[in-house]
């Protein structure tokens, strides 16, 4: 029996309804912006579910879509020129119709986002604390003083010493980690069930990565919340995350658990991001492999495989399926989703015999 | 930020006696002999050495101006030795023409010119801002387009054209508004409604020259500040959109403008001369061009050290208030 | 006189004046271009121009006010420093000199008493003048006139150091052995050159013969000044009145009224008819807004006038004007003033040259840049149109030269030679530099370098009469009464010792014989005489070449009556006004 002749389980037809368990599920999300050069397709169709108290990791290079995915699951793309399609399901709540004024009620409530630069995304001329203040305001109805108080007790929580006296501070006086903290308190400060954290620690230094992380970890055990954690970085992923999904060009094109994406990756776009990765706890074996090539325009997405003109492992497909057909986001049995033509034991050979020993 | 206050009052203190200097040095000792303006045709040389003695020329140039400086603030005597009166401070001497202290000709003169500044003012920083925002949000739709549209008439058109085009058309053929009266100061002169027909017309014209820079200006920086990351955020918050809009939008775009407008505001205050002067309302810009034409230098001297004031006293402003809008600025 | 406020009014408001063609009158006979025919001054040829004709006379009833649109203030309501036209018109309601110019549009200048009885006396050698008051003359409050306060006025003129800006014949011409220097300086001092025995009478003693003494108190010198009530610089915002109309208020900038002065007797000024109940003065509207206005005729300006140079009328309102709505409220008139163009004798020595330039010249293209017929017409002389018919078998110089200018013949009269000529313009003069630009180029045409030089405005008279004057420029002169005697002497003759020329002697002719020969025709009064000097220097010695007499159009408001252009001061008559109510 060949690998193609084990069961494939094709992801997206099995998958086509809403996980009745997942706290957040999106289903064929498309996102489409009209620009003069053409219509850009900057989500070309990802799935994912997410059950509360999870993490989840999208990786992927700049452009590959995931912080439009993340815009898109908060609404943040409704009113712009940007098309959204699919379907995107929280708590029940269908995303994609609802309308805008449904969606601010959820937005920093229900579900709120970390940013990647904690500086430019806070408001320079208001004092943190009223910023935190407001998002709490706008959800709660209570006194100034109430909001006030809980506050302070978030910038307690999230490690800010002098809590009381650094609410009247101004962003440009935090040191770039209090601040990023003072951001988490900010999406935090609802109790949101699902934080989506967008590149939270690319600004800081890497003492300080570590702490921000393990602070987004302990808040999601305190409030059970989904997280998606979007980041180029796997050192982050392995840091944080259970399940992991890899993005290129708009698609998913491969999700797994940690360990089945540190450890038996089987997508050569997966394999590349391994190789690329600089590692501390491995001899080095020889030098970085960067991916050669670019990311592909979203403009004019390449037919077929997403990923074909990097691969480097198109000849291991006959014909030109490579180059023509979309492969779909296919697990074969005993493995996780992969979208690539390559035979699934193909796969699994070229990994252990050539990739793993280099990395 | 008091001592920054303290700071910026010295600064203004300084500019305007190193403006004073200047000013004076232009005037009195130039290459137009004073003492001959202020005689007239029938100027025999005796006539112009009196004349001389008479306003103090025959002084050195230094006590000549601590002279003119102590009557600013503690008044002074003046006029030819069979003639003394006292000038009382502000003392900026007396007209050439007509020997009328040239304080009361600009104390006349000041109500008509704060009159057309502060409504056009007004006119031009609301709607200017206004219409900017509204393009901004509307970007590349109808709104944007009209806004760009009369943006550009405003800055194009010469105030004179525009000016006489109103006047021509509104007063003259339709007899829609009166022609201005001298005797409308304010608006408790004699009531708001007489005030205001009778400036709007001058009002809207300095509206329309202005406003252009406005509209401009606050669409640009809209247009910026709303793709600002921390838009993003107040929106990922959940924030109501005029909330997202005002707040957190125009107060970050707002800075640009405030500087302009401080300018603008100094330089109105100065007087708007073509304005004034096509309306025929006789404020502190037109007070000046008669007077130059005269050659009436006390009366060309004091405005521009008036005009210097106003100017140097909107950038203050704009100084503090940029310290309040952006805690950046301020200094620990 | 002092016509200073025409650069104010044309520089501020016509700027464009050189690039607006004249459309009035496209014939080149407008307004008395060859001056023989100008003796009938209302006459065909002016009255293409309007010029003397009188809007609605023989209007007698008495109320009513009339609206005074104005630009900036005037200068000084003071007597003793009032000496520009339009405070004139104002000056004359307000106060009454010892005699009265009565210059009646279309008729000969004539001088009359007025605070004198009669007019006056003169001794045997013309030195020493008498005058006799009538009685019971009162100031505005009550208190009576006497010929004290007359001399005091007088007084007051010689306080050069405070009062700078009025006429200076008491100060030139009167005798002054003690040399004094006006009231406040020495108390104790006397003016001798003017005694009053009684309070009734008033004597004049002059340091040469003046045959024209009435002429000469006819200025505002003479205005009675009460001592009490003078508080020098100040006494600008409220003299006090004598005549028929007092002020009520004055915000300076931007209003003056006048009303009825209750202690005028009107039996005692048969030449002050004051029918209008009170003057309403609008200052500080720009000056084309106030022609607009005029010509729309709306509302309350119905019964406006203005006393802005030329009307205020602006080259772009002229074809309003044709309209005959427009036309019947449109009237015109002679100005005092003469402008010519200085050809300095001391600097362009050559006779023939001084008349190679004079030939060249296009005078009537001068005149279109002033705006055409209606604002002036070409003259040959300097003696004005309104003083033509006070001089016996007037004729003008023959000077032979065309209008528009021949600079062929300037050419050949110069056969050959090489000139290069210095012009002074006044920076700030759009309508001058204009002119002078094209000065340049007629004179080039003849073979004439010309070059420009700019002279600031302030200066400008200091500079034309200092050492190192240029040698040709722009000047004017406006007599201040109308003979010949207050045009002549000033333009062409001596100083007062007869030794160098007169201040105003812009060219610096210096033949003391010819300075001998006017000083005698004025001692003689003869004023065919003083034109026969006139025509000789100008066609002979060639001092100057006159271009233009101004005129002063109006455009008066339809309740206005008997509206008709002063000659005295070159404005719409106040005195005889009356307006329909």
């Amino acid at each position: 029996m060949t690998g193609a002749e084990r069961v494939a389980i094709d992801v997206e037809a099995v998958t086509a309804e809403p996980a009745s368990d997942a706290f957040l599920s999106v289903r064929d999300l498309q996102v489409q912006f009209p620009t003069e050069d053409g219509i850009v397709q900057a989500v070309n169709g990802i799935n994912l579910d997410l059950a509360r108290g999870q993490t989840l990791g999208i990786v992927g290079e700049s452009g590959s879509g995931k912080s439009v995915t993340s815009q898109a699951i908060l609404g943040l793309l409704k009113g712009t020129s940007a098309e959204v399609t699919g379907s995107i399901t929280l708590d029940g709540q269908d995303l994609v119709r609802a309308s805008e004024a449904d969606m601010r009620k959820l937005r920093g409530d229900v579900m709120s986002m970390i940013f990647q630069d904690p500086l430019s995304s806070m408001h320079p001329f208001y004092r943190v604390g009223d910023q935190i203040r407001e998002a709490y305001l706008v959800h709660n109805h209570v006194g100034k003083k109430a909001a006030h108080q809980a506050t302070v007790d978030m910038l307690q929580r999230v490690g800010i010493p002098n809590p009381e006296s650094r609410y009247s501070d101004y962003p440009h006086q935090f040191s770039g980690g209090m601040r990023q903290r003072a951001m988490i308190a900010m999406a935090l400060i609802c109790n949101p069930k699902l934080l989506i954290a967008d590149e939270p620690t690319t600004a800081l230094d890497v003492t300080v990565q570590a702490q921000i992380l393990e602070l987004i970890k302990d808040l999601q055990r305190e409030y059970n919340s989904a997280v998606i954690l979007i980041t180029h970085d796997l050192g982050v992923v392995a840091e944080t995350c259970e399940r992991v999904l890899v993005m290129y060009g708009g698609q998913c094109v491969e999700m797994g658990t940690v360990d089945e994406i540190f450890y038996h990756p089987e997508m050569p776009y997966t394999w590349g991001l391994l190789g690329s990765m600089p590692r501390m706890d491995r001899k080095r074996q020889a030098r970085l492999q960067p991916i050669a090539g670019q990311p592909p325009s979203l403009i004019q997405v390449p037919k077929g495989c997403v990923f074909n003109p990097r691969c480097r492992f198109t000849d291991h497909v006959p014909g030109n399926a490579c180059r023509e057909v979309r492969p779909d986001l296919v697990a074969t049995a005993g493995s996780h989703p992969v979208r690539c033509h390559i035979d699934s034991g193909d796969r699994k050979r070229i990994w252990s015999s050539e990739i793993a020993p280099k990395l | 930020m008091l001592r920054f206050l303290i700071r910026r009052f010295l600064a203004l203190i300084a500019l305007l006696i190193a403006t004073s200097i200047v000013t004076f040095l232009l005037f009195f000792a130039g290459p137009s002999d004073v003492a001959a303006n202020s005689c007239g045709k029938g100027c025999t040389p005796e006539r112009i050495q009196q004349a001389r003695v008479a306003l103090g020329l025959d002084k050195p140039l230094v006590v000549q101006y601590l002279e003119y400086m102590k009557g600013l603030v503690a008044g002074r005597e003046m006029g030819p030795p069979s003639g003394r009166y006292w000038c009382s401070w502000p003392c900026f001497g007396t007209s050439f023409q007509n020997n009328r202290p040239v304080w009361d000709i600009i104390k006349t003169a000041l109500p008509f010119t704060l009159s057309i500044a502060i409504g056009a003012a007004a006119i031009f920083l609301i709607f200017g801002v206004g219409i900017g925002v509204t393009a901004a949000l509307h970007r590349g739709k109808w709104p944007d387009k009209v806004a760009v549209a009369i943006s550009s008439l405003g800055v194009s058109l010469p105030a004179p054209f525009i000016g006489l085009l109103f006047l021509w058309i509104v007063v003259s053929k339709w007899q829609l508004l009166p022609y201005t009266s001298n005797t409308v100061t304010s608006p408790w002169n004699p009531d708001p409604w007489t005030w205001f027909k009778n400036y709007l017309l001058a009002w809207l014209t300095l509206a329309l020259i202005f406003g252009a820079n406005y509209v401009r200006l606050t669409r640009a920086n809209m247009i910026e500040t709303m793709g600002e990351d921390y838009i993003r955020t107040a929106r990922a918050k959940g924030l109501p959109s005029r909330t997202v809009t005002f707040k957190h939008g125009l107060r970050a775009a707002i800075t640009p403008v405030v500087t302009v407008f401080g300018l603008d505001l100094g330089a109105l205050l100065g007087g708007a001369v073509l304005t004034e002067t096509i309306f025929s309302v006789p404020g502190l810009g037109r007070t000046a061009v008669n007077a130059t034409f005269n050659q009436d230098l006390p009366i060309v001297m004091a405005v521009v050290l008036f005009s210097a004031f106003f100017i140097i006293f909107a950038n203050i402003i704009v100084d503090i208030l940029y310290a309040v809008i952006d805690p950046r600025v301020r200094l620990n | 006189m002092n016509r200073r406020r025409v650069m104010v009014a044309t520089v501020a408001g016509t700027a464009a004046v050189a690039l607006v063609a004249a459309c009035s009158s496209s014939k080149n006979n407008g307004g008395g271009a060859t001056s023989g025919a100008a003796s009938s001054a209302p006459a065909s040829a002016g009255s293409a121009a309007g010029l003397g004709k009188v809007i609605q006379p023989g209007y007698t009833t008495k109320g009513g006010t009339v609206n005074i649109l104005s630009d900036a203030n005037f200068e000084h309501l003071d007597p003793v420093n009032n000496y520009v036209t339009n405070s004139g018109e104002l000056g004359r309601l307000i106060y009454r000199t010892l005699t009265f110019i009565e210059d009646t549009p279309g008729q000969k200048p004539a001088i009359k008493p007025d605070l004198a009885q009669n007019l006056g006396t003169p001794s045997s050698d013309k030195k020493t003048w008498t005058y006799k008051l009538r009685t019971g003359l009162k100031f505005e409050d009550g208190t009576p006139i006497t010929s004290k306060d007359i001399k005091y006025g007088v007084e007051r003129s010689f306080a050069t150091d405070i009062y700078k800006d009025g006429a200076t014949y008491m100060t030139d011409l009167l005798e002054n052995p003690n040399n004094y220097a006006g009231p406040y300086k020495d108390p104790t001092k006397d003016l001798a050159g003017v005694q009053t025995p009684d309070d009734n009478t008033i004597v004049f003693k002059y340091a040469s013969p003046q045959p024209e003494s009435d002429w000469i108190l006819a200025m505002f010198y003479t205005a009675p000044v009460p001592k009490a009530k003078d508080d020098k610089q100040n006494y600008d915002f409220h003299p006090v009145s004598s005549g028929p109309y007092k002020i009520s208020s004055y915000t300076p900038d931007k209003s003056l009224t006048l009303v009825r002065n209750s202690n005028w007797d009107p039996a005692s000024d048969p030449n002050r008819p004051a029918l209008p109940d009170s003057f309403a003065q609008t200052l500080g509207i720009d000056i084309p807004t106030i022609s607009q206005r005029l010509i729309a005729d709306q509302g309350a300006d119905k019964n406006a006038v203005t006393l802005e140079n030329s009307g205020a009328i602006q080259n772009a309102d002229l074809p309003k004007i044709k309209d005959p709505s427009v036309n019947a409220r449109f009237t015109n008139g002679a100005t005092p003033c003469v402008d010519y163009e200085v050809l300095n004798v001391q600097k362009i020595k050559d006779v023939n040259v001084r008349k190679a330039i004079a030939m060249a010249i296009n005078r009537q293209a001068i005149a279109t840049v002033y705006g055409g017929a209606i604002f002036g017409s070409v003259i040959d002389t300097i003696v004005s149109p309104s003083i033509q018919s006070t001089v016996p078998n007037f004729a003008a110089p023959t000077l032979g030269l065309k209008p528009t200018g021949d600079p062929a013949a300037a050419k050949s009269m110069l056969n050959g030679k090489s000139v290069t000529i210095h012009y002074g313009v006044a920076n700030t003069s759009v309508k001058q530099k204009t002119v002078a630009t094209q000065i340049q180029n007629d004179l080039k045409a003849a073979g004439i370098t010309v070059v420009i030089d700019q002279i600031p405005q302030s200066s400008y008279y200091k500079t034309l009469r200092s050492d190192s004057p240029p040698d040709m420029a722009r000047a004017g002169w406006c007599w201040d009464w109308p003979t010949m005697a207050a045009t002549t002497p000033p333009v062409l003759g001596g100083n007062a010792d007869l030794t160098k020329w007169n201040a105003n002697n812009f060219s610096m002719t210096d033949d003391t014989a010819v300075f001998k020969k006017i000083a005698t025709a004025v001692s003689a009064a003869d004023s065919s005489g003083l034109n026969d000097i006139t025509n000789q220097q100008l066609s002979q010695v060639w001092p100057l070449i006159s271009t233009i007499s101004s005129n002063d159009p109006n455009v008066v408001g339809s309740n206005i009556r008997n509206a008709g252009v002063s000659t005295i001061f070159g404005e719409i008559d106040l005195n005889t006004m009356g307006v329909q109510h």
